[in-house]
């Protein structure tokens, strides 16, 4: 379990370039839960996230990551790190190693883990990631920009997280990319049901098709959480901070204002497409 | 923490020291050390202190920025002081005998060291002048504009300020990237803290690596997109903020040349 409670950040605090980042943040994200954040550029999403690591400590409140306080100070930052494993924005800028086996084998290694364990699991990590084994003895570089991405996160994964943080997973890749990446988490919820997911992400679209739980972030601020359903059924209060609900959204609302019966809870194509065909005649292959 | 880099130490202002043209700031910096240099007598030295001390007025600089700028380099003002003091040979006013050494002040010793001191101190004042005044990209202006007299020998004046430029756009840049992944391979257990140091050298390569793949790769993107907007060096290029002479570089010209001029004369004058 996460638990943030009334969190506050500044940057360069007593400086006079500070800047609040986060005000008065409370949340509590259950285990077993798949949630994103969502909110504009500068909303304090990646800020909040950081806290989650304790990459950054909180001006004032405090945080919890499966019972442990990270805002005290003589919290184990090892273990901290250990337990939420965070998966930074385009994390294919972060590869170095000669291969991507020994990349993925750098923070097993830092654990201090014997050979054996950490070629469990490097091959382990890397399967959960959706990268196939060929790759494991290739250059880092060599691979495309999908593959990459998933072999940072198996970086990532071969720490055994208890949280998985994925800052903006899908950015900069092709919509094929996306959606893979978006799979792969969706299915590393399913196989991993003790492990808590937690992505950032600003576009409505992504966090429709994966998430269950959805955090909305303005200003600094939380401004809803809930279930996808829950935060979907506001569209005109998202709208007012600006931002969307996904688009297929707002066209089953165009045709339910048009007189044509739909449901109101269909934020993805595919349930959408489930929703039109019968009425169109059709509704086998869907 | 590296959010508040701030390069060179530019602070920006609308003082006439700001507004004057970059290049004729770096000739006066230049005049301004070689007239230093020459001159040698306690009258000069005060001259000098009121003319730095009005600059600095003039400027709007905080005199506090003025003396963080000095701080550090308060062990080579000691060092300077200590050799001058101790090596320069002449009329011996104190001495004393450390085992079989013989340490001696001499009074030409505490007469150079004391002007050492001092020149050393205008120096670093001056010269801190003209980088709180001036914003990098200013500097590199000016240091083209003095460089294209030297294009006649092929001296490539152009590009150098423009590597300048380039080199200056991208410390920030490249700081925030630095930022990032060390805090992506701190997440993954790396440890750049401790350990001796050549552990922590070795610490370096999960930083290092990434950050000189991304700046190859910025160096890259930009050239392709310098070149997809057909930028060419060879041409005479135009300007957007062209740096004009103003009467204001005039003026300030006929006073610090006038008021070098009668330094030098005046320290001759003394002499003979």
């Amino acid at each position: 379990m996460i638990k943030a409670e009334n969190v506050n950040y500044i940057y360069q605090h007593g400086t006079p370039f500070a800047r609040q980042a986060l005000y008065d943040i409370n949340l509590e994200i259950p285990d077993d839960s798949l949630t994103a954040i969502i909110g504009h550029t500068g909303s304090g999403k990646s800020t909040l996230i950081q806290h989650f690591n304790a990459l950054i400590k909180p001006t004032s409140g405090k945080i919890e990551i499966n019972g442990i306080d990270v805002t005290n100070p003589k919290a184990d930052l090892t273990l901290i790190r250990r337990t939420s494993g965070l998966v930074f924005q385009y994390p294919e800028h972060q590869l170095f190693e000669e291969t991507v086996y020994k990349d993925i084998a750098f923070a097993p290694k830092n654990m201090g883990l014997n050979e054996k364990e950490i070629d469990e699991r490097v091959k382990e990590s890397a399967a959960m990631a959706g990268l196939s084994e060929k790759y494991l003895e290739r250059s880092p570089f060599e691979l495309s920009g999908g593959q990459k991405r998933r072999a940072a996160i198996a970086g990532v994964l071969a720490m055994k997280p208890k949280v998985l943080i994925l800052d903006e997973p899908t950015a900069g890749l092709d919509p094929k990319g996306r959606d893979e990446i978006l799979n792969t988490i969706k299915v590393l919820h399913k196989t991993n049901r003790e492990m808590i997911i937690l992505f950032v992400s600003h576009s409505m679209e992504d966090v429709a098709k994966t998430a269950e739980h959805i955090i909305v972030m303005n200003k600094g601020h939380i401004e809803m959480q809930g279930s996808t359903a829950e935060i979907f059924t506001r569209a005109e209060y998202l709208r007012q901070i600006g931002l969307n609900v996904p688009q297929i959204t707002l066209l089953c609302d165009k045709l339910r204002n048009a007189g044509i019966n739909l449901p109101d809870n269909i934020y993805t194509v595919h349930d959408a497409a489930k929703a039109i065909a019968p009425l169109m005649g059709g509704g086998r292959n869907v | 923490m590296f959010k508040n880099i701030i390069i060179g130490q530019y602070l920006p202002g609308t003082s006439p020291l700001h507004r004057m043209n970059p290049a004729v700031k770096i000739v006066f910096t230049l005049i301004y050390v070689i007239v230093l240099f020459s001159v040698n007598t306690p009258v000069s030295y005060a001259a000098f202190a009121v003319y730095t001390f009005a600059l600095i007025l003039i400027s709007k600089v905080p005199v506090k920025m003025i003396v963080r700028g000095v701080r550090p380099m308060l062990w080579i003002f000691i060092l300077t002081a200590v050799l001058n003091i101790f090596m320069t040979p002449g009329n011996i006013i104190w001495s004393i005998n450390i085992f079989k050494l013989t340490v001696v002040v001499t009074r030409e010793g505490l007469i150079m060291g004391t002007a050492m001191v001092i020149r050393l101190l205008f120096l670093v004042i001056g010269t801190s002048l003209l980088t709180l005044t001036t914003s990098p990209l200013q500097l590199t202006d000016g240091i083209e504009v003095l460089l294209k007299p030297l294009k006649k020998i092929k001296v490539p004046a152009h590009e150098i300020a423009m590597m300048m430029t380039i080199a200056i756009r991208f410390i920030p840049t490249l700081a925030e990237e630095t930022d990032k992944i060390m805090k992506a391979q701190t997440a993954r257990g790396a440890d750049f803290e401790t350990g001796n140091i050549i552990r922590r050298a070795k610490a370096m390569t999960p930083l290092l690596i990434p950050l000189f793949v991304s700046a190859f790769r910025r160096a890259d993107e930009l050239a392709t997109a310098m070149e997809a907007r057909c930028y060419n060096s060879g041409i005479n290029r135009t300007k957007m903020k062209e740096s004009k002479i103003t009467s204001l570089d005039i003026i300030s010209a006929i006073i610090f040349i006038a008021g070098g001029l009668f330094l030098i004369l005046a320290e001759f004058w003394i002499e003979i």
